[in-house]
């Protein structure tokens, strides 16, 4: 066993792509201790994605490109300005709130900081905000985007746990809510301290309806793909794929912004971006046979099970270590290799599954924006044109608001559980 | 090594243009199946082919993806190396991610071929046909990787010789 995360450690460590860390790991194992007929490793990779419902990725994927093409993010921007343009630090809270909007379209956080950070962070530098605050409040609402449906890490946790994409999706919204929530209450408290500005003059009612005309646009694609799932008519899959059929139709005939050339673009960057993730998740199908024949989860349930029995124990030591996961290693992948260990023990312990489920992503996702290896820092890094050491030190007010409604998501189940209980996913 | 690379291009290309044109072909399938269903028709060659599309789109886009350096590792320790020790870290990364190729490749065309005699649930198309799109896509992988690692020593930078690009989510 130790071998076994010495491969898995030092494979990571000399750059090896966290797909083949894993697929490595697991041949290790095949060759070397288990001695398992490799006979069944093609079988495994093709099982590994072998599932209707992992097709709603590359949908969503190509659902919000194929919006952020059609150049949304202008009327979705004044439509937040609209909003929120009076509240102290105005463009902070306009990028929050824009955050939340994109939350609904694109289920990725690095599509929400490409997208919000071209138009946000120049907008916010005009009005005189520091270039290290504006990617920091960018970066910093981008976790809102995995956690707001529709969502592919809830896609991969579902396909892992066996949970429902439907419950999941339900009970993402109001912890996605009190993450932007958060973030908003902390720009409040810069804004004041730091004199930011706001918006004093009224917008003319002409303009408003036609600012929220044309982003209208934008915000009836999250309305009909989680209202299709909801509703019950259609699978998460169709409702992704009707999405992109929403997308593509609103960007051609209705915005005039999308071009045969940039769908058929759309459609290959999909496939290819996708793929990274399905990769993952078929290398994963080889990784569960080990786990399975070391027996891992009933071997770390008996070692937790040692350390406390107590669920609100148990849920604090199950942050810190996701917590430390999620700034080392690729969500989808730490989804994969740990909610089959965590969630039979948080059962055991009475948690409701689909509590600890949303305790657990959105706790990863907080990873997208810490250092040293967030991914959205990266992003941000070259858009507003400074270090990602800078960024990382401007964003951490920020990743404590975060920590906070974390804190108030494990601590208050029912924050999560409301609108699944009021769906009738939960009894 | 610049018939590697221009294999390596045309591969990449190819695997493009494949596994767009699959995905369209699913989208394509899984909407017919909706408007079918609204319609009150059956159209029950949709899931089967969707999720045979999906295995294709996965294993021929994870070439291209690795092509383009998009596949997600950790790559902060070995940027911070100095350029030797980096180069040879790297070097060790490419034969371990090759060596792991080989015998996914050789096990997935054995279970590809194993599978000639099955067909689908409802297509009737044998598994073979569908199965192959593994050892495909991971033969491609392995064609990149070789001319990633006969690069690396001319490389210039730890950065423009990694496999993967930085953790993503």
């Amino acid at each position: 066993m130790g071998a076994l995360v010495f491969v898995f450690v030092g494979s990571m460590m000399v750059g090896i792509p966290i797909a083949f860390v894993i697929g490595c790991s697991a041949l290790y194992y095949f060759l070397f201790i288990g001695n398992i007929p490799l006979d069944m490793v093609g079988q495994k990779l093709y099982s590994g994605c072998d599932n209707f419902v992992l097709l709603a990725i590359p949908f969503f994927i190509l659902a919000g490109d194929l919006m952020n093409r059609s150049r949304i993010t202008d009327s979705l921007v004044n439509f937040a300005k609209l909003l929120v343009g009076r509240i102290p630090g105005a463009m902070a809270q306009v990028a929050v709130v824009c955050s939340i909007f994109f939350a609904g379209i694109t289920g990725a956080g690095v599509a929400d900081v490409a997208a919000l950070g071209s138009v946000l962070i120049p907008a916010m530098q005009k009005e005189g905000y520091k270039t290290d605050y504006a990617a920091a409040i960018t970066v910093a609402g981008s976790v809102i985007g995995p956690i707001i449906p529709p969502s592919i890490i809830m896609v991969v946790y579902a396909m892992t746990t066996g949970e429902s994409v439907g419950a999941l999706f339900a009970a993402g919204f109001v912890p996605g809510l009190s993450v932007g929530l958060m973030l908003m209450i902390m720009s409040y408290v810069f804004a004041i301290r730091h004199h930011h500005p706001r918006r004093t003059e009224s917008i003319p009612f002409p303009v408003a309806v036609v600012t929220v005309r044309k982003s209208l646009i934008a915000l009836m694609c999250p309305v009909i793909l989680v209202g299709g799932i909801f509703s019950g008519d259609f699978t998460p899959t169709e409702a992704a794929a009707i999405a992109c059929f929403y997308a593509m139709i609103s960007g051609v005939f209705l915005l005039k912004t999308l071009t045969f050339k940039d769908i058929v673009q759309c459609f290959a960057r999909s496939a290819v971006s996708s793929s990274v993730i399905l990769l993952i998740i078929a290398m994963a199908g080889l990784f569960s046979q080990v786990m399975a024949l070391e027996h891992l989860p009933r071997t770390a349930a008996d070692i937790i099970l040692t350390i406390t029995n107590n669920k609100y124990v148990y849920l604090l030591l199950v942050n810190v270590l996701l917590l430390f996961m999620g700034m080392i290693m690729e969500t989808a992948a730490s989804v994969i290799l740990l909610a089959p260990i965590l969630l039979p023990i948080a059962i055991q312990l009475g948690i409701q599954p689909l509590h600890f489920a949303l305790v657990m992503l959105v706790n990863l996702n907080i990873g997208l924006i810490t250092p040293p290896v967030g991914v959205c820092l990266f992003a941000a890094a070259p858009i507003a044109g400074i270090s990602i050491e800078k960024i990382s030190k401007a964003v951490m007010p920020f990743i404590f608001a975060e920590l906070f409604a974390l804190m108030l998501i494990t601590y208050i189940p029912e924050l999560v559980l409301v609108i699944p209980r009021m769906l009738g996913f939960v009894h | 090594m610049q018939m590697l690379g221009k294999l390596s291009r045309i591969l990449d290309k190819f695997a493009v243009v494949l596994a767009s044109l699959i995905l369209a072909a699913v989208f394509g399938l899984v909407m017919s199946g909706v408007v079918f269903r609204i319609t009150g028709h059956n159209f029950a060659l949709s899931e089967e082919l969707s999720r045979w599309g999906l295995i294709s789109v996965c294993f021929i886009g994870s070439s291209a993806a690795l092509k383009r350096r998009q596949h997600i590792g950790v790559n902060m320790m070995l940027q911070a190396l100095p350029l030797a020790v980096g180069k040879i870290c790297v070097m060790v990364a490419y034969v371990m991610v090759l060596a792991t190729l080989v015998f996914t490749t050789r096990y997935s065309l054995k279970a590809a071929i194993g599978a000639e005699g099955m067909i689908g649930d409802i297509v009737p198309i044998s598994m073979m046909y569908v199965k192959l799109s593994l050892p495909l896509g991971m033969a491609m992988m392995c064609v990149h990787l070789l001319h990633g690692l006969f690069s690396i020593p001319t490389g210039k930078t730890i950065g423009s010789i990694l496999i993967g690009a930085q953790e993503e989510g």
